[in-house]
């Protein structure tokens, strides 16, 4: 019956080609408009690590003065001062959570014809690499001890050893940041987290740093950090190590915290950390306060995708709307003209419902249509996206969900537009239409 | 046009598509209107007037790696250089660069106590004493920078004594016009304000901050540095392809970024809201049109179903125009009933924008230019199957269908 449904439907759709034509037209587009605003919406808001997404926790801390503001919905910093971030780190080894920031480095190789490149470094743990999921190509973290006492190694990344050496196994070679020399322990896969959740900063579409540094280099040895420095405290900071002393917020902090158990271990370091600073009388505040945040609620809190993609979304779908409401109308015109015909199959026997699934097939059909060619004109908008705004290549990838939603949401959509008009056609009274007019 | 009554008594024996068509003409200009009101704001933001020449501002960042560099003196040396070139007007090392979206901003008072005292942030640029000529600012009161007030900031204790900042924080810290002479400070230092100039907008485009700017003649010995050039009309190019190697030939102990102009960097920093105009334009293009098409459509279809009544009231008399006009205030009474549920939708979805979304409230003339732009679009659509319509013989109706 159904694939006869189809045989009408495709007749049907044939005998009124300009009227189909119109009604796929505008399906395509008001589903083209709208996956196109869903899939930057959705790329944006994508959880880069959904599997660890509720284990891994950003800390925060309410450290500034009394009458501090924060751009935050709770008024708490996104960073820690260097200090917090360095007590933090050595408390409860038994569980993982690493202190980061981003700084950056000319990188030279031990040829003296290679010119140097300039290139971001993340300065953490070895933890980081654990934590994140960061694969290794080659080598390895760094070590524990090498965590503890200042030591040059480096893990670099893959781009990295392939602008550096054309790729291979360099583990062990030697290069210079900046006038230092550091020995590379690892080499990581490329990796790109969009966002780059760890540190929304600046911007949280920025790709990931190419080196990373252990993190008790900072102390002795003076890395600039290359991300947010917010100061709120009147306080002069005249060199490096009135900088590590100060209040300047510019430290990301990251836990990984897999039970329920260790998340409220944590907490409960923290509140008593935020205590004692407060009897210390360096957290002024009465509401001083330690907070973690998973994963997605990061993101959401940081509001990594922007109210304007929301917007975009809504408009668009409200856009789809009308283009439904057209089709509609012209499907309940080309249905009704098509009453006569409905008269006489009825007349013959045919079923109201029979009637009606024959139409809905028909709008169904009709929707597939309008929902693959907006399936094309979506994946025609993100190219243009991606070709005309630096930065979106990572939106131009509809994944599968997207690519499935398309006609999924363009058969739906239609076909429930379809049911009052497919309605009308099957309560015609067929004794009308056996009248001659 | 005097018929109202008939034609609102046929529309009502087909309720189902007028409501529909209402629908859509409502939707569409609640759509349109905010889309287009979401787009005249963000233009307004980007075509803002930043106060500097941003196609003739040449802007790199450096990065010093040989702690044996003389970063400051290194700086000078290349401005030297540069400034030898026939189409540079003037050259210096700078702190950050105008519109580009990262920088530094510092807080100021108006007194050097903190209790009482008038606070505001603002973007800092720090550069020769030329640093206004550089940025082609007038100084609408007082005077530029000399060169005896520049300082080399390589210590903490070399601070510039002197500030030019621009009118909007002149007035967010000195209310009553008199800023010209007092002393701004952040933390404990104190500088005084020689002279004010007109606009000049700061780093981050979309922060309030924008247009609060202060200058100070000062070079700092900072491993990552910008430097910023400007060129006679028409000389950017030129200048970004020649500017490495420039500089590198000067002292190649460190890596020199890609220069662009600050009207690059400013077309960065607005990218988003570009990205959101175009998308809204497109979607204002395609929602007309589908509209268009769509009530066309309905027209013709009412057109083809009315054949023999169109023939029957040819044949009692009817003229043209009568059938023409029939269909057109037809049109008109459903555009109209859409008008008024539209401008509802739309103020409910300005709200709605203005609740969640911080959008501004939504001004009438746009729902009154969306509203005349509707109508005329209708009209255009309902007109050529109008036109057919009064084409249709009055022998029709002598015909049985």
């Amino acid at each position: 019956m159904f694939s006869y449904y189809i045989q009408l439907a495709i007749k049907s759709l044939k005998s009124t080609i300009g009227t189909t034509l119109l009604m796929v037209l505008a399906i395509a587009c008001g589903i083209g408009i709208s996956m196109t605003a869903l899939t930057l919406n959705h790329m944006t808001g994508n959880n880069p690590i959904s599997e660890k997404s509720d284990q891994l926790f950003a800390v925060q801390l309410q450290s500034t003065g009394s009458s501090s503001t924060w751009n935050t919905t709770d008024n708490v910093p996104q960073q820690l001062t260097y200090q917090d971030a360095a007590n933090l780190m050595r408390a409860l080894p038994e569980l993982k959570h690493t202190p980061m920031y981003k700084t950056g480095f000319s990188v030279r190789t031990l040829d003296p014809e290679f010119a140097p490149v300039l290139r971001s470094s993340r300065v953490t743990t070895r933890h980081f690499f654990s934590m994140f999921d960061v694969n290794f190509l080659y080598g390895g973290p760094w070590s524990k001890t090498v965590d503890e006492n200042p030591t040059f190694q480096v893990v670099i990344s893959e781009e990295l050893n392939d602008k550096l050496f054309g790729g291979g196994d360099n583990t062990g070679k030697e290069i210079f940041l900046n006038a230092t020399t550091y020995q590379i322990v690892g080499i990581t896969e490329s990796w790109q987290p969009k966002p780059k959740f760890y540190d929304v900063n600046n911007g949280a579409f920025q790709s990931t740093e190419q080196l990373f540094i252990p993190f008790v280099l900072s102390s002795v040895y003076e890395l600039q950090s290359w991300g947010n420095n917010n100061g709120w405290k009147e306080e002069r900071v005249n060199n490096y190590q009135e900088k590590l002393n100060s209040e300047i917020l510019w430290t990301q902090y990251w836990a990984e915290l897999p039970t329920k158990k260790d998340q409220d271990t944590f907490s409960q370091f923290l509140s008593g950390y935020v205590s004692q600073q407060q009897k210390l009388a360096r957290f002024e505040r009465d509401d001083a306060k330690g907070l973690i945040r998973n994963v997605q609620q990061w993101l959401d809190y940081n509001n990594v995708v922007g109210d304007d993609s929301y917007v975009l979304v809504a408009v668009s779908f409200m856009f789809l709307v009308v283009c439904l409401v057209n089709s509609i109308g012209l499907l309940l015109a080309k249905f009704l003209r098509n009453a006569p015909h409905v008269g006489v199959r009825r007349a013959l026997g045919a079923s109201r419902g029979q009637v009606f699934a024959q139409h809905l097939v028909e709008v169904g059909l009709l929707g597939l249509l309008g929902g693959l060619l907006g399936l094309a004109f979506a994946y025609f908008g993100l190219s243009l996206l991606k070709n005309n705004f630096d930065g979106f290549d990572f939106v131009a990838t509809m994944d599968i969900t997207m690519f499935l939603a398309a006609p999924i949401i363009a058969v739906s959509a239609t076909v429930l537009a379809g049911i009052y008009p497919a309605w009308r056609v099957c309560t015609t009274l067929p004794s009308i239409y056996l009248k001659t007019q | 046009m005097l018929h109202i009554s008939p034609i609102f008594n046929a529309m009502m024996r087909n309720k189902s598509s007028v409501v529909l068509i209402i629908m859509q003409i409502a939707l569409t200009l609640a759509i349109v209107s905010n889309a287009a009101f979401i787009i005249k704001e963000r233009i307004d933001d980007m075509q803002r007037n930043s106060g500097i020449p941003e196609a003739e501002i040449v802007g790199l960042s450096m990065y010093f790696y040989d702690e044996n560099v003389d970063i400051t003196k290194q700086l000078q040396v290349d401005q030297q250089k540069i400034m030898e070139l026939p189409y540079v007007i003037e050259a210096t090392g700078i702190n950050q660069l105008p519109l580009s979206g990262s920088g530094d901003s510092w807080g100021f008072r108006n007194q050097p106590e903190m209790e009482g005292a008038l606070t505001s942030g603002a973007g800092v640029f720090a550069g020769n004493s030329n640093i206004t000529q550089l940025f082609d600012q007038q100084i609408t009161k007082g005077r530029s920078f000399r060169p005896d007030e520049m300082v080399i900031r390589d210590s903490g204790a070399n601070a510039p004594k002197v500030a030019i900042i621009t009118q909007a924080l002149a007035d967010e810290l000195f209310p009553d016009g008199d800023a010209l002479g007092k002393y701004i400070y952040s933390i404990d230092l104190p500088f005084q304000i020689i002279g004010i100039m007109d606009k000049m907008q700061g780093p981050w485009v979309h922060s309030p901050l924008v247009e609060k700017t202060v200058l100070l003649p000062a070079i700092y010995d900072e491993q990552f540095i910008r430097f910023a050039i400007r060129v006679e009309p028409g000389e950017a190019d030129t200048m970004i392809k020649n500017v490495q190697d420039i500089l590198l030939k000067l002292e190649n102990r460190r890596v020199i970024n890609p220069a662009s102009t600050i009207a690059d960097m400013k077309a960065t920093s607005y990218q988003r809201d570009k990205l959101m105009t175009n998308m809204l334009m497109v979607i204002i293009a395609v929602l007309i049109f589908i509209t268009a098409l769509g009530i066309a459509g309905m027209t013709i279809f009412n057109v083809n179903r009315r054949q023999k009544q169109i023939g029957t009231r040819r044949a009692l008399g009817a003229s043209r125009a009568d059938i023409q006009g029939y269909f057109m205030t037809e049109s008109a009474l459903i555009a109209g009933l859409g008008i008024v549920l539209g401008i509802i939708l739309a103020l409910v979805l300005n709200n709605y924008l203005m609740t969640y979304f911080s959008s501004e409230a939504l001004s009438f003339n746009y729902i009154g230019a969306t509203l005349v732009g509707i109508i005329v679009v209708i009209e255009i659509a309902v007109f050529i199957p109008a036109l057919k319509a009064s084409k249709i013989s009055p022998a029709i109706a002598t015909r049985s269908v």
